[in-house]
């Protein structure tokens, strides 16, 4: 039985049980991995894997199960579960499915691995960082194909096919001095082919530069109020969080920093996030939502005004606000007019933030955290890398004080970011 | 129950084998301001081998389990290590060996709770809740459960059985006060399934009015003076310390890779009030939150002394990094899924309690914090650490004083550990979190408050 005829059984099946609604996914998914530890290639792995995702709702009631079998009795197992969860538990209006929407398919990437490419390339890599970058050790990493396909059938009659593959290259390193170490750092990318060396993805090289250094990283006893050069590779755990108060749980529970805020201006208008989950622009592709709706590009913010939500199906319904065109998968944010050298020369006092490991910001979107393989910068010159230095700050005062975005924007594959300076954060030493 | 004699498959072992047949399996019940939000399920398994062959590891999984499958994934797993084999040669790996066969399994005897219960149960809390704290802006209550059943043959002799649940309850309480939102985070729940750790809703009301408690001193709170301070970790936060800041630098793995701990060895890297353990199974007779008697390995798992007053003792191990420093077994290789090769994991990782009373540390402060709750934490290679602290006070002239708002704290280990001057008489555990690194896994953490001096964030 194909996984399309698995789909329909089990809503036909759901519907016999006097389900009112229902919906199906299941994902094939293939993941093929050569693993580097400690600078070497040390294991070759295959995994298969299916899941069978069913969700039924009777009554404004809704149960969800998961399973990874699609053989008969797993699959019935699945289904009399899901009846039982969902008879068990509350109306809710909110549950919902999508509507009807015509059947499509979608295919976008890499179908086939291939093995002997995946080494040449991962083997190319640790041999270069081995002989031009003496002092570092590459602690893990590699190189994984991954490939999936996804069918999302529902009891409205919606039926999308989505087939794509892709591959990964990660890196995680540090770098060594006699008993010194540096701060371990890491960086990834997805692509759709490997005709590139590793060694020139993403800021690779000079995150390796930087980790030379940052064995000697100092220490200081100041703390001002200064900027901070956010970098590409540090974008996604400082804007992640902002856009947290975009979705559901932030809505619901009435603590979205973003309340009543759709079409104003929320932040800085040199400000532009974009999700774009169908663009060629990227090796991923996102073609339709967990929730049955085919995904659409657009901006989240846009010159500093809230243009979008990230509010599935039933966040926009139980907040009575718009659901959202996208999942928010493929985000990027636009580059701006300066060079990143005259963003340092343009530089006062400040850090160059290029990892931030803080906890997760409080509800008022105050945050805190160390600044990780960072760099001092005073008079338009980065000086020296730091260490156990403080950031705090504020996420909306944060996106409210952008000074500058650099033209240079680093393409990771699924995301896309620039260097970004924002003034007024506490930098504190010990 | 997913329980597989895997013992004929020994047969098919060509090369230095390990086979695991493993299901995991969720709940997940979140009720947000009295309203079912999610109600969710879901069972993962499969069946996956790892073969060494001259030195190449070959990994492959599959999520059919039966007896053609898995012959098919030995195999697969044999020719992905002949392939890299192809490429380059390492030379024959002999591991040391400690294979043991064990059983072990927490299943409860006690009737299931179905669905309808669970979620009834969690009602119960948010009506006790919402009918003693009306002035909340929302409240969230969910549980999430976790059970890792496993079954392990290695081509050296071991062959185990296993099911390890944990169940927890989390409650979120947020009150906005002059348009600022506040949130207290309160974790209930332990090693057990559903029906062994939660007998009534009533038991937790003292935790949820404790809660209620913090989250007012929240909205009453102050920022932190960032910089270096004194400051008292509770025995809650003193587990987390022991796991990011000691902990991830003394897997092997890392120190192969260049952390601090490598030269450390034998040194002195705390004060001597300081001894941290990874418990395998068991700690004063009782056992651990998250207790492995046999890893994914095959090796039978044994506690592994990190610090001993003050002095680096020793690191966590796999099969291939003991043999690479000529360190005993420690059986800390572990997988998450059944679809993921395992890797040093600590298992229950504890400072060891000292002799000296809360009430005193908290008098010997001037001027401090006493820091009570954590949210993440991360590790790195330098002994770097930070963790997130969601609740704690200020300690004036040996008092507490104010709440603080969030913060962040972080230290060097070493520099931390050397400044610990007191360590109280008690213990607490915890295996609320899942530990990440390239996979979620479920660990336990433990140890007593400490007196010492960190980096917190803040004005």
């Amino acid at each position: 039985m194909t996984n399309r005829e698995i789909a329909d059984k089990c809503i036909a099946e759901f519907k016999a049980k006097g389900m009112d609604k229902s919906k199906v996914m299941i994902n094939d998914s293939e993941v093929r991995e050569l693993y580097f530890n400690n600078g070497d290639i040390s294991m070759l792995r295959t995994t298969f894997n299916t899941s069978v995702q069913l969700t039924a709702i009777k009554d404004d009631k809704k149960g969800a199960t998961s399973t990874n079998k699609t053989d008969d009795e797993s699959v019935a197992k699945a289904i009399k579960d899901t009846v039982s969860l969902a008879e068990s538990s509350n109306p809710e209006p909110a549950n919902d499915i999508s509507e009807f929407q015509p059947a499509e398919e979608f295919c976008d990437g890499v179908m086939e691995a291939d093995n002997d490419k995946m080494y040449f390339r991962l083997n190319e890599f640790l041999n270069h960082v081995k002989t031009a970058y003496p002092m570092t050790q590459l602690r893990e990493g590699g190189v994984s194909y991954h490939k999936s396909t996804l069918i999302l059938k529902n009891s409205n009659g919606v039926d999308y096919a989505a087939t794509g593959g892709y591959y990964q290259f990660m890196a995680m390193f540090s770098s060594k001095e006699g008993e010194k170490t540096s701060s371990f750092n890491y960086t990834y990318k997805l692509l759709k082919e490997l005709e590139e060396p590793f060694i020139e993805a993403v800021n690779l090289k000079l995150l390796l530069e930087h980790s030379k250094d940052e064995v000697n990283a100092r220490a200081f006893d100041q703390k001002f109020e200064g900027d901070i050069i956010i970098t590409p590779d540090c974008m996604g755990s400082m804007i992640g969080p902002v856009l947290g108060h975009l979705q559901d749980y932030a809505y619901i529970t009435g603590t979205s920093l973003f309340k009543g805020k759709l079409g104003q201006k929320v932040a800085d208008e040199k400000l532009t996030i974009r999700s774009s989950p169908v663009s060629d622009d990227f090796a991923y592709k996102s073609f339709f939502s967990g929730d049955g709706y085919k995904n659409e590009n657009l901006s989240l913010i846009e010159n500093g005004v809230l243009r979008s939500n990230m509010l599935t199906l039933f966040g926009a319904k139980k907040t009575g606000m718009e659901r959202s065109k996208t999942n928010g998968a493929c985000l990027s944010i636009d580059g701006g007019n300066i060079e990143l050298d005259e963003m340092i020369k343009n530089t006062k006092k400040g850090i160059l933030l290029s990892r931030f490991s803080g906890g997760h910001p409080n509800d008022n979107g105050d945050f805190s955290g160390i600044a990780k393989n960072s760099y001092y910068i005073e008079d338009g010159e980065i000086k020296y890398p730091v260490k156990e230095i403080m950031v705090t700050g504020n996420l909306i005062t944060m996106i409210n004080s952008i000074v500058e975005i650099s033209k240079e924007v680093t393409d990771f594959g699924y995301t896309k970011y620039p260097w970004m300076k924002v003034s007024g954060i506490t930098i504190s030493g010990k | 129950m997913l329980k597989y004699d895997l013992s004929k498959f020994k047969k098919e072992f060509t090369e230095y084998t390990e086979l695991r047949v493993q299901e995991n399996r969720t709940t997940n019940i979140s009720l947000v301001n009295g309203n079912v939000m999610g109600n969710s399920t879901s069972a993962k398994s499969g069946v996956s081998a790892r073969v060494n062959k001259n030195g190449n590891w070959g990994f492959a999984s599959n999520p059919v389990i039966s007896d053609e499958a898995i012959e098919k994934v030995i195999l697969a797993a044999t020719e992905n290590a002949t392939f890299l084999g192809t490429k380059q040669s390492k030379g024959k790996k002999e591991f040391d060996s400690r294979a043991a066969q064990a059983e072990k399994s927490f299943y409860s005897d006690k009737p299931k709770s179905e669905t309808k219960a669970k979620i009834a149960f969690l009602k119960k809390i948010d009506e006790y809740i919402v009918s003693k704290y009306p002035d909340l802006t929302s409240r969230t209550l969910i549980i999430s459960g976790l059970e890792m059943e496993k079954n392990v043959l290695t081509s050296d002799g071991s062959n185990s059985y296993s099911m390890m649940p944990k169940f927890h309850i989390y409650a979120i309480l947020n009150k906005a006060v002059d348009g600022e939102n506040y949130e207290i985070f309160k974790t209930f729940g332990d090693r057990g399934q559903f029906e062994d750790v939660f007998k009534s809703p009533e038991d937790l009301f003292s935790g949820i009015d404790e809660a209620y408690r913090h989250l007012i001193d929240k909205t009453n709170g102050v920022k932190a003076n960032a910089g270096l301070k004194d400051v008292i970790l509770d025995a809650k936060l003193a587990g987390i310390l022991a796991h990011e800041a000691i902990g991830h630098t003394t897997e092997a793995d890392l120190v192969q890779g260049g952390s601090v701990a490598g030269p450390l060895l034998n040194k002195e890297i705390g004060s001597p009030l300081v001894n941290l353990v990874d418990f395998a199974h068991t700690y004063n007779g009782k056992t651990c939150p998250v207790p492995v008697y046999i890893d994914d390995e095959g090796v039978e798992a044994k506690d592994q002394i990190i610090i001993e007053k003050g002095i680096l003792k020793g690191y966590m191990h796999n099969k291939e990094s003991a043999k690479h420093f000529g360190h005993g077994l420690t059986g800390n290789a572990r997988g998450y899924d059944f679809s993921d090769e395992p890797l040093i994991r600590m298992r229950n990782t504890a400072i060891l309690p000292g002799t000296s009373k809360l009430s005193d540390m908290i008098a010997s402060i001037e001027d401090g914090y006493y820091l009570v709750q954590s949210g993440n934490g991360q590790a790195d290679a330098t002994s770097e650490f930070m963790f997130a602290v969601t609740l704690g006070y200020e300690i004036k002239n040996g008092k507490i004083g104010k709440a603080i708002k969030d913060t962040t704290i972080s230290g060097i280990a070493v520099d931390v550990l050397k400044s610990v001057t007191m360590v109280s008489d008690d213990m607490d555990w915890d295996c609320t979190g899942m530990c990440g690194k390239k996979q979620p896994m479920p660990v336990g953490m433990g140890g007593p408050a400490i007196k010492c001096k960190v980096n917190i964030g803040g004005k």
